[in-house]
């Protein structure tokens, strides 16, 4: 279905440490053009460092990311974040989402200005679709934001990620304290940005059974270090995810 | 008497338009950087006596001296204070407050003590852009009695200049590219890099504009009383840090309110007490206002500091 010329996002041997703790290692995964992939594990596996090094939040130790667009291949890792999310990678972290002292609408502004510089225009045109596409923040989008629920700041988050009109977005436990009955609505919602507009995404998550209903491959860490990968299908029915869980 | 307190009155308000640009130079970093910057008075004391040098440098090989490209060489001066304490008290800390805090307190003194060696220690004479004249505001000159009232074209610079200084701040803060990086890189340094702020810019940034307000601050000081001296920074820093707590961190126009207030609390203090009372009243106010509200007057409820 793909070949190698398909990959966009490609990570070969990263290592991650935090002084002499290695956090993950021999980290290898590709994300392709039209898929979502999900990297799973426990808590603890090492999947947030693994993001964070792969969008230069922290260095990595060893290894090499390179990211493809429409104008070659690069090299990232090294690159200081901001460059990145210049070149239309969008990365929506995990427990800081929104700006709490702005507004709804600064808060998608920002998304957009740093990258568009003085095409404003362009930034509340973009604006206006992100409004139209997620209508809760449309109604609050005089609120602070800090005063949204935390539904209501992930889909502020996820938005702010688009206005920069990204190709490519990393999550970070996009499910991270959302109660259970927001959760489908979140993952339909990836799901709908990824067919309409285009954007691939790597999904660190812990909620297995969301994630893998979404996802096209998948990637499942263990003690910092992949312990296996394939189709979403394959993964979701495999006895290694248990054990990924449990423990053996 | 009428006309005694309403003197005071515009004193106050002129000496508090002071630490209200102070306040809000330190409001900048503390906003973007959690660190309280404890050479912000060094920027002022250098700012202040940019000026001097202009002046002493012009009159002596030139002949030629000029109030006003005097105070563009003090900015200009206290800015590049601001990018030199940046580059060795803060950047250097990674991020780690209590050493900032240190780090920032041993620059002062180095800055501080450089000038007092330079200039001997004495107090230095200020040169002022036009000579203070009296307007009668109220009631008349010839027959004097309880409502003569006066101000000072001196005071209305300062209050006028302090007015344009928040306004231009919150105009920076809240409208311009750069500003809004600022404020985001205040709230989170992480989610500022994912949407492509370059931080350490920022941060450079945030220093100099801070410096440059202090600068304004150290000239504006040395106009009103005449003269200037190399630890003036030091003492309006203090009154700098207490505009900014009182007022609540992170809140541009509670500066401007909260300075002003202090100005006048100050000056009434030495109208009708003594002067050795007024910082038993300012320090004691604000004691008092921090056990009613410990976030500040116009401080959000609950966001004391990020420090503690």
């Amino acid at each position: 279905m793909s070949d190698a010329n398909d990959t966009i996002l490609k990570v070969e041997d990263l290592e991650v440490r935090y002084g002499n703790v290695v956090a993950a290692s021999e980290i290898s995964l590709e994300v392709r053009k039209g898929e979502i992939v999900a990297l799973l594990g426990p808590n603890g596996a090492g999947k947030t460092s693994v993001l964070k090094a792969i969008m230069g939040l922290i260095k990595p130790s060893k290894g090499t990311v390179e990211y493809t667009d429409e104008k070659g291949t690069h090299r990232i890792d090294g690159m200081e974040t901001h460059m990145m999310a210049r070149m239309g990678i969008a990365n929506i972290p995990s427990l800081e989402t929104v700006l709490p002292r702005m507004s709804v609408e600064e808060n998608l502004e920002v998304g957009g200005r740093f990258l568009f510089k003085s095409d404003m225009p362009r930034v509340r045109k973009r604006m206006e679709t992100m409004l139209e596409r997620f209508p809760i923040l449309a109604e609050r989008r005089k609120q602070l934001s800090g005063t949204l629920s935390g539904g209501e700041q992930r889909q502020l988050a996820v938005a702010r990620g688009l206005m920069a009109e990204p190709k490519f977005m990393l999550l970070d436990e996009p499910s991270l304290g959302l109660a259970p009955i927001l959760l489908r609505e979140l993952f339909e919602m990836l799901r709908d940005i990824k067919n309409d507009l285009g954007v691939d995404m790597l999904i660190v998550e812990q909620n297995v059974n969301k994630a893998l209903e979404i996802a096209d491959r998948a990637y499942v860490m263990r003690i910092g270090a992949i312990d296996f990968h394939g189709p979403a299908k394959e993964v979701a029915q495999s006895e290694r995810l248990k054990d990924a869980y449990l423990g053996s | 008497m009428i006309g005694y307190i309403a003197e005071q009155l515009f004193i106050g308000v002129a000496t508090g338009a002071i630490y209200a640009i102070i306040a809000v130079g330190l409001n900048l970093i503390f906003g973007t950087m959690n660190v309280l910057n404890m050479a912000h008075g060094s920027a002022l004391m250098i700012g202040s006596f940019g000026v001097l040098l202009f002046n002493y440098v012009g009159d002596r090989y030139f002949g030629y001296t000029n109030f006003w490209l005097a105070c563009v060489c003090g900015l200009i001066m206290a800015f590049f204070t601001g990018l030199l304490v940046e580059r060795l008290a803060v950047r250097p800390m990674k991020g780690n407050w209590w050493n900032t805090k240190i780090a920032t307190i041993g620059m002062a003194f180095i800055l501080e003590n450089l000038v007092t060696v330079l200039t001997e220690g004495r107090p230095q004479l200020y040169p002022r852009p036009f000579e203070p004249t009296y307007y009668v505001i109220l009631g008349d000159l010839d027959n004097p009695g309880l409502w003569l009232v006066e101000i000072s074209n001196i005071h209305i610079l300062l209050i006028g200049m302090s007015i344009v200084m928040v306004a231009g701040m919150v105009w920076f803060l809240y409208r311009t590219t750069t500003g809004k990086a600022v404020r985001v890189v205040s709230q989170s340094q992480e989610i500022a890099r994912c949407i492509g702020i370059d931080v350490k810019r920022s941060i450079v940034v945030g220093f100099g504009v801070s410096a440059t307000l202090a600068g304004v601050a150290g000239i504006l000081n040395g106009v009103t009383f005449g003269s200037t001296y190399s630890f003036i920074g030091l003492q309006l820093l203090l009154k700098g840090i207490v505009v900014l707590i009182v007022a609540g961190i992170g809140n541009m126009r509670g500066c401007l309110w909260v300075g002003i207030m202090l100005g006048i609390i100050e000056s009434m203090s030495v109208a009708f007490g003594e002067s050795t009372y007024r910082d038993f009243f300012s320090y004691g106010g604000m004691v008092l206002i921090l056990i009613w509200r410990p976030w500040g007057i116009f401080g959000e409820e609950g966001r004391v500091t990020r420090e503690v």
